[in-house]
């Protein structure tokens, strides 16, 4: 038996998201697939599997996270679902593949994944932002030889994706701050423990 | 090469120690599992990381695949052999400065 549930999370809520996969696994729903917001279990065994949500590296190409995954299969963990660069990873409780972790080292991998994630959103974020702007600088300085409604709908519109975009910025740069904090910490362990 | 200052992680140590017969993946969390009696289960994440970084530094190759078989196997190299002699000199120190301070129950070398 499976049943389908459509959810949505932010990039951010990940261990959230881990969370909840985890307990629908403790009620005996074991995720088989997972696509944007949409999400598959089948009626398993409670606690049948442990569930892991791993962003893959942006700089590994494709035949490398494709030998990542396989590398991870040869010890057990499944891949199940797969999010742009997010997978679904789980392995048999039984066999407790995800216990040997290094926690330490694997939050920091993470954390360092999710922050090349959000520079590289940044960084699209300001180069539309840049473009709004020098079109809006260009309908109010230049002179353009053309109708009131298309110099009227073009500032409009250049207008409305300058403060969208600044509004997004607002929202992302605490997210990323608060990312790199976590980074921060995570290396000052590291000068301690393994 | 930086060889004098260099500190390895256990998974790295035991990873080289395991290499030194050709190995994938699976049998080097196997090997180490075993040599360490249990205590130290790599994971694969850690396992895979350590790997590549270690491939690039020239202390272990990657064997030609067997056809037919996607699992690659690894070897350590001359190189990291010499890696594995140094660090052992090291952890011989830290051994036998632990063993003074701690058995002699002396304040010599505390002061």
């Amino acid at each position: 038996m499976n049943k389908t549930v459509f959810k949505k999370f932010f990039v951010w809520e990940y261990e959230k998201e881990e969370n909840w996969l985890n307990e629908m696994s403790k009620k005996g729903w074991q995720l088989i697939n997972a696509q944007l917001f949409k999400y598959v279990f089948e009626k398993g065994e409670p606690n049948e599997y442990d569930y892991r949500l791993e962003l893959l590296d942006n700089k590994l190409g494709t035949i490398k996270s494709e030998e990542y995954i396989n590398f991870l299969k040869d010890s057990n963990i499944e891949n199940v679902g797969r999010c742009c660069n997010w997978i679904y990873l789980r392995s048999k409780k039984s066999e407790g593949s995800f216990n040997n972790e290094n926690k330490l080292y694997n939050s920091l991998i993470k954390a360092i994944h999710i922050d090349n994630l959000y520079q590289s959103t940044r960084n699209i974020i300001l180069y539309f932002l840049i473009f709004s702007l020098l079109g809006l600088f260009l309908c109010q300085k230049l002179d353009l030889n053309i109708n009131d409604f298309l110099s009227g709908f073009l500032t409009g519109f250049f207008t409305g994706t300058t403060i969208a975009l600044s509004l997004f910025s607002l929202i992302i740069i605490p997210i990323t701050n608060k990312n790199k904090k976590k980074i921060t910490e995570y290396i000052k362990d590291l000068s301690v423990l393994e | 090469m930086e060889k004098n200052n260099i500190v390895l992680t256990e998974a790295v140590f035991y990873t080289l120690l395991a290499l030194h017969q050709p190995l994938h993946g699976y049998g080097i969390m196997q090997a180490t599992e075993r040599m360490s009696n249990g205590r130290l289960k790599l994971s694969a994440g850690t396992l895979y990381g350590a790997l590549s970084s270690i491939l690039n530094k020239g202390w272990i190759i990657e064997l030609p695949g067997n056809e037919g078989s996607r699992k690659k196997e690894y070897k350590i190299t001359e190189l990291g052999k010499k890696v594995v002699k140094t660090e052992l000199l090291r952890l011989a120190e830290l051994l036998e400065n632990g063993k003074k301070i701690i058995n002699n129950n002396s304040s010599q070398f505390i002061s």
